[in-house]
């Protein structure tokens, strides 16, 4: 009898949890003769099988050991070069969310004050009448935490199936400024480089980036190297200390909203100091500077011209306006001066929650190729982001307002002849005009039909804005006195957007589905359905076809392609269509495969060719452009660089082949400095930058679900300096109370917390649905990205009544 | 009965079999593996996850270990719900 049959699962675990350590010390230590193993396979009934966390956009592997139908534990993934088996806080307990006492189990209609259970095909022809009512008042809120399949069907019901282009993804509250910056520098968008220029790198700067509670893992990849003597340089440019500020050998704490004016310092002194790369700058840049109003390709500009319009930006002009001392400004410039250093940019939300996000963004990639600090291993501008498939879902996808799928513009008439064609539905079918934004989205929705707002059936799939809008009580609240408006919402717990939804749809979560996510550094990434969902849940994408269906039968037409047939054909192995719409049916075929099959035709457009799904199936992800060479398939870990990037022609070296001056050349920006919207003043005299922290993952439906992650941070509050606190007599741990010109909101003051704002300056984390800091932040937008800052506003704090928590943060 | 698989880094490899030892003997909740030069594998079995939670900050504060690393996590019951929003 096999030994393993008879020990029970507890020591079975012991065993794997051994393995799993053992493995994981053999390669920490270098010892390890190979990259694979760790836990042992699928035996005495526990199957272990790959999957990207469900968490951030760093993208990590896990493998998830599943055991009568449920997950019983998670390890990291040794063969993941994203995290070689290492995982976060949130990571490890991943598996954890999927057990909620309180998941979505059944749909339920609000009937009155209550939302009543209701079978499936009444929520699918409830909100299928409301769509075919009126559809071009019809509009789809989604998400980078949808999976690649998903927000492709999305795309595909709004764009080809009902001319409708009021789809847009929670990704434009946090990565679109990096979107514009792409856009504005290279042509195309999506970082050049990858996180193995974390390994080489002898700098790592963060821009107002947070890594070590953020991206952790990645993180960990810096400072694993100096624990084993490697030196590296780590700076901080950021407004307020972190736990990342602990590792870094420089801080530099700037004023809110004065990262462009930094970025504009360390351009002028190396032009002045003639370090910059002129042999770079000669063969691979172009000069750029915005028009009025701003656009995307602004105009072109010559050398003097930028030299000029730098001039002003000295180090004691800015120190003056960041409070940067000028020595620092000359250290961060003498190092882009220095060739033989290899220097990599991360930021994140800092710079990209910003009315100047575009600009900023601009920016540090323009300090970048004025220096040449491009294209070798570790030479790398390259943004994070926040959600597992922000990348892959909603830039790749294209599910946002004016975007088709591959890089392609709604308000370009050939993109959208080509996307009919590729769909094959009827000319014309696609509209020209850009649908709404984000927040234009929720204020149109908000807002009385008869008073112009425009949109009044919303459905939402994976995204919880009612927490983390901006400017909550506008642009989310005020649906509560709008009869007429219809919010269906389809998630796996009950959230702060639940509240005030009409239709809620009990939704499949992670390893419960098929899925496919993009992560940040253009790898895409493949994992199969584990176990089933709980009682009557069901996959987002599921719903997005049975609507479509549906529509189909209540007989719209646009949901026939140009030869009369449902928009969404699923085939079998003989050729024969599968009713998918029918959820007993989904899983006869692959659908993810079909889909995103069907999704690959669109991506060689921009070189973002992506791999076969059944060789992404077989691996760890793989970055793309993914191309076919010698009967294999090899990924892409540096675009733009000749013997790395398929694309570049030979002897090209650095070729920036989407360059939008269409002469091989990225785009080096001026961008003035502008004031911000907001800033304190008599009434309002702090900052209020919010944010996230380790233990939670965004608006914490999930993670506060978690038993540990919520002990280790039970609830939000607010971080200000021990001098203010002082001041106005508030005490460690003391409620106090933080208005600004939109709301107020209650929340106890640490003075001692992880995070050190300085003097003038609060922190509030956004992750608690009990204490909604978004009711206080700003809906001011960057013009182009159309991304909301929530990194400044002007608040003002007043002490309640000595009333204390009783509980650290 | 969450089961947890840790990595230990060590500051002193040489007395790592004692240091095991000793930290066995203080905390038998804890099994080790083989040393792997200055990283210790270990498997830590707890009633509660509060248990796992305080024998991991115990770990990090012994003189010895320069960091502990979670490569594994167990877990069985559900999770309870959340506050709800006021």
């Amino acid at each position: 009898m096999d030994e393993l049959s008879v020990v029970d699962r507890r020591h079975f675990l012991r065993m794997a949890a051994m393995a799993t350590a053992t493995s994981m010390a053999q390669a920490r230590a270098g010892t390890a003769a190979s990259n694979q193993g760790g836990v042992p396979a699928d035996r005495n009934g526990i199957s272990w099988n790959k999957a990207p966390c469900r968490f951030c956009g760093t993208g990590c592997h896990v493998q998830v050991g599943v055991r009568d139908g449920r997950v019983v534990a998670i390890a990291g993934d040794r063969a993941a070069d994203v995290n070689r088996g290492l995982l976060c806080v949130k990571g490890y307990h991943v598996g954890m969310i999927l057990y909620g006492r309180d998941r979505l189990t059944e749909p339920l209609l609000r009937r009155g004050d209550k939302l009543v259970s209701i079978s499936w095909d009444e929520a699918i022809d409830t909100l299928a009448r409301r769509v075919h009512a009126d559809p071009a008042k019809f509009a789809f809120y989604g998400s980078g935490q949808w999976t690649i399949p998903e927000g492709y069907a999305a795309q595909k019901l709004m764009k080809a199936g009902l001319g409708n282009n009021h789809i847009d993804a929670n990704a434009r509250l946090c990565m679109a400024s990096a979107v514009t910056g792409y856009l504005s520098c290279y042509g195309v968008d999506e970082p050049a480089g990858c996180y193995d220029d974390l390994d080489h790198c002898d700098v790592c700067i963060f821009w107002g980036n947070n890594a070590a509670e953020m991206h952790p893992v990645l993180f960990s990849r810096l400072i694993d190297r100096r624990a084993r003597g490697q030196r590296i340089e780590l700076i901080d440019i950021a407004t307020r200390r972190t736990r990342t500020t602990e590792h870094c050998q420089h801080y530099l704490e700037m004023r809110p909203h004065t990262d462009t004016v930094i970025a504009n310092g360390i351009a002028h002194l190396l032009l002045r100091n003639n370090t910059h790369d002129r042999r770079f700058v000669e063969n691979h840049c172009a000069f750029k500077a915005d028009t009025n109003p701003i656009s995307l390709h602004g105009r072109s500009i010559t050398l003097e011209e930028y030299r000029k319009m730098l001039e002003p930006y000295t180090p004691e002009h800015v120190e003056r306006v960041s409070g940067v001392p000028a020595d620092k400004i000359r250290m961060l410039a003498d190092l882009f001066g220095q060739r033989d250093r290899r220097i990599t940019s991360l930021w994140c939300m800092g710079m990209n929650q910003h009315t100047q996000g575009t600009a900023v963004n601009r920016l540090v990639h323009s300090v970048h190729l004025l220096s040449g600090h491009f294209g070798r291993p570790g030479d790398a501008p390259t943004s994070l982001t926040g959600q597992p498939s922000a990348c892959g879902t909603v830039r790749e996808v294209g599910t946002l307002c004016h975007l088709l799928p591959g890089g392609r513009m709604v308000a370009n008439a050939a993109h959208r002849e080509e996307c009919e064609r590729l769909w094959n539905v009827p000319p014309g079918r696609i509209r020209g005009a850009i649908g709404h934004h984000t927040v234009q989205m929720w204020e149109k929705f908000c807002t009385p039909t008869d008073k112009g707002g425009d949109i009044t059936t919303m459905f939402v799939q994976v995204t919880n804005p009612g927490q983390s809008l901006p400017d909550l009580e506008r642009l989310f609240r005020e649906k509560r006195n709008l009869a007429d408006k219809f919010l269906a919402v389809s998630d796996v717990y009950p959230t702060a957007t639940t509240e005030l939804a009409d239709l809620v749809l009990p939704a499949s979560l992670w390893v419960e589905k098929n899925g496919i996510f993009g992560n940040s550094e253009r790898r895409t990434q493949q994992w199969f359905r584990m176990i089933q969902p709980p009682g009557q849940a069901r996959d987002d994408c599921w719903m997005t076809i049975a609507l479509a269906r549906r529509l189909f039968d209540l007989g719209h037409m646009g949901m026939r392609d140009r030869d009369g047939r449902f928009l969404f054909s699923f085939l079998d192995d003989q050729r024969r269509e599968v009713p998918v719409w029918d959820w007993k049916r989904y899983y006869d075929v692959n659908v993810d495969k079909q889909l995103y099959e069907d999704y690959r035709r669109f991506t060689r457009l921009e070189h973002k060719d992506l791999a076969p799904y059944d060789v992404l199936a077989a691996s760890r992800g793989l970055r793309w452009p993914v191309v076919e060479s010698d009967g294999a398939w090899r990924e892409t870990k540096f675009r733009f660089v000749e013997n790395e990037d398929p694309y570049v022609g030979r002897g090209k070296g650095i070729q920036f082949y989407h360059s939008s001056t269409r002469n091989d050349r990225a785009q080096i920006w001026f961008c003035a400095y502008e004031p911000p919207p907001e800033a304190p003043n008599e009434e309002y005299p702090f900052w209020l930058c919010t944010g996230r922290v380790l233990e939670h993952w965004h608006t914490g439906t999930m993670t506060r679900r978690v038993e540990v992650l919520r002990r280790a941070m039970p609830r939000a509050y607010v971080e200000m300096h021990p001098d203010d606190a002082r001041r106005l007599a508030i005490q460690n741990g003391e409620i106090v109370e933080i208005a600004t010109r939109r709301g107020r909101l209650r929340l106890p003051a640490w003075t001692d917390g992880r995070g050190r704002p300085p003097r003038g300056s609060l922190f509030v984390p956004f992750f608690d649905e009990t204490k909604l800091i978004n009711l206080l932040t700003l809906n001011a937008v960057d013009p182009l990205s159309k991304e909301p800052d929530y990194k400044k506003c002007a608040a003002a704090v007043r002490k309640i009544n000595g009333e204390r928590d009783g509980q650290r943060p | 009965m969450p089961i947890s698989g840790l990595v230990l880094t060590l500051k002193s490899p040489p007395c790592a079999s004692d240091l095991a030892r000793d930290l066995h003997l203080r905390e038998p909740r804890l099994e080790f593996g083989e040393l792997q030069i200055d990283r210790l594998p270990c498997v830590l079995e707890t009633a509660t996850a509060r248990e796992s939670e305080e024998i991991h900050d115990w770990l990090l504060k012994q003189p010895g270990i320069l960091s502990v690393e979670v490569v594994f996590v167990s877990f069985d019951p559900p999770q309870p719900p959340p506050e709800k929003v006021e």
